[in-house]
């Protein structure tokens, strides 16, 4: 028997009934000074908790909790206990209503959204999966919107530049603005 | 499970009022006293304790029949009261000095008695929750550290650690009282 186990003992046996050491816990406790201390301290902590042992309710509030229990229980029906369909109701159907849901959802946000001019070209685009870095350049380029950094962050702006040849961007770059051509600049660590 | 207790489950969960007046009853004296030393106040712990039995009363459909009882009516008491703890922000650790609002008007309790009692209370609910329901259900309540963790969602290991710490808080609390 050593210290952490003998605390661990009477820890673990600490509550509000009265703890009686085992022999080998008591072997323990009369040869180790600080496990008999913390013994003590336990038993003293036990002696003042018995204060709040007894609270309970008192005559009257057992009648009061008793008449509304039974007034709670004539309003309110127990629930049936879930059969099997009931079950299969809550784990297949439910999820599934609710993904069908999110997706009409989505769907029409999406129908919504692609008649926006401007949007829907570029939103189309965006969802090609075999849309080129070049394409998306393009398209990006050519777009109407005002805010191009709204649409891309400087990231993906970089990534784009960076799988560009320098000729096949500067050709690409010919047709657009000088506002653009700045703002690119600014934005996309081009070297013209 | 007694097998008494057992029948009455039954009855109860088929709607037989008198079946859950005698379990309540049987646990209600049980279920305010956790609720009271968690809460600190006794009219709260009165309304906890009324919307635990409902809530047993309208789940008892779902009340799995191989666990206890007793376990189970702790886990929606503990619950109810962490929620209330929650919505009334006394989930941080209170102050020292902490000032328990009891409401108690009990005559039959002498002034002396009743003021150890809030200074008692007040150490107890001035642990942190966790600390404080694992302390109760284990010192006061007696049940098995497995048998709390199942109640608090946890590890035994966590209950054990729990409870080694709020018994270093309430040393630390209560020495030279």
């Amino acid at each position: 028997m050593n210290c952490t186990k003998a605390k661990e003992w009477l820890e673990s046996n600490f509550t509000s009934s009265e703890m009686v050491p085992t022999d080998d816990i008591q072997r323990h406790l009369d040869g180790c000074s600080e496990c008999s201390a913390y013994y003590s301290e336990l038993q003293v902590l036990h002696q003042q908790l018995k204060g709040i042992e007894d609270i309970g309710l008192t005559a009257a509030e057992e009648q009061q909790l008793l008449s509304s229990s039974v007034a709670v229980a004539e309003n309110y029906a127990p629930q049936s206990p879930t059969n099997a369909f009931d079950r299969w109701f809550k784990l297949v159907v439910r999820p599934v209503a609710a993904i069908a849901a999110v997706l009409v959802i989505a769907l029409g946000a999406w129908q919504y959204q692609s008649r926006i001019p401007g949007l829907a070209p570029i939103i189309g685009e965006m969802e090609s999966s075999t849309i080129s870095s070049e394409e998306a350049l393009q398209i990006y380029l050519n777009s109407e919107l005002d805010d191009l950094s709204s649409m891309f962050d400087e990231s993906s702006l970089s990534y784009l530049t960076d799988e560009i040849p320098d000729r096949q961007a500067a050709d690409m770059l010919q047709d657009i603005s000088e506002e653009e051509l700045e703002w690119l600049l600014e934005n996309m660590k081009l070297e013209i | 499970m007694i097998p008494d207790e057992k029948l009455l489950i039954e009855r109860a969960s088929q709607g037989d009022k008198a079946a859950f007046t005698a379990l309540v009853r049987q646990y209600q004296n049980r279920i305010f006293a956790f609720i009271m030393r968690m809460t600190a106040n006794r009219e709260s712990a009165l309304d906890l304790t009324q919307d635990t039995f409902l809530a047993a009363f309208q789940n008892l459909a779902g009340f799995r029949k191989e666990a206890l009882f007793s376990t189970w009516l702790f886990t929606i008491a503990a619950n109810k009261t962490r929620n209330y703890l929650r919505r009334s922000s006394r989930e941080m650790e209170m102050p020292e000095g902490y000032d328990v609002v009891s409401h108690d008007t009990r005559p039959d309790i002498d002034f002396e008695k009743k003021q150890t009692q809030e200074l008692l209370l007040a150490a107890v609910a001035g642990l942190p929750v966790k600390q404080r329901a694992v302390f109760n259900l284990r010192y006061f309540e007696q049940l098995k550290f497995h048998e709390i963790a199942r109640i608090q969602g946890t590890s035994v290991s966590a209950v054990k650690t729990n409870f080694a710490e709020a018994l270093v808080k309430l040393k630390k609390k209560l020495g030279g009282r």
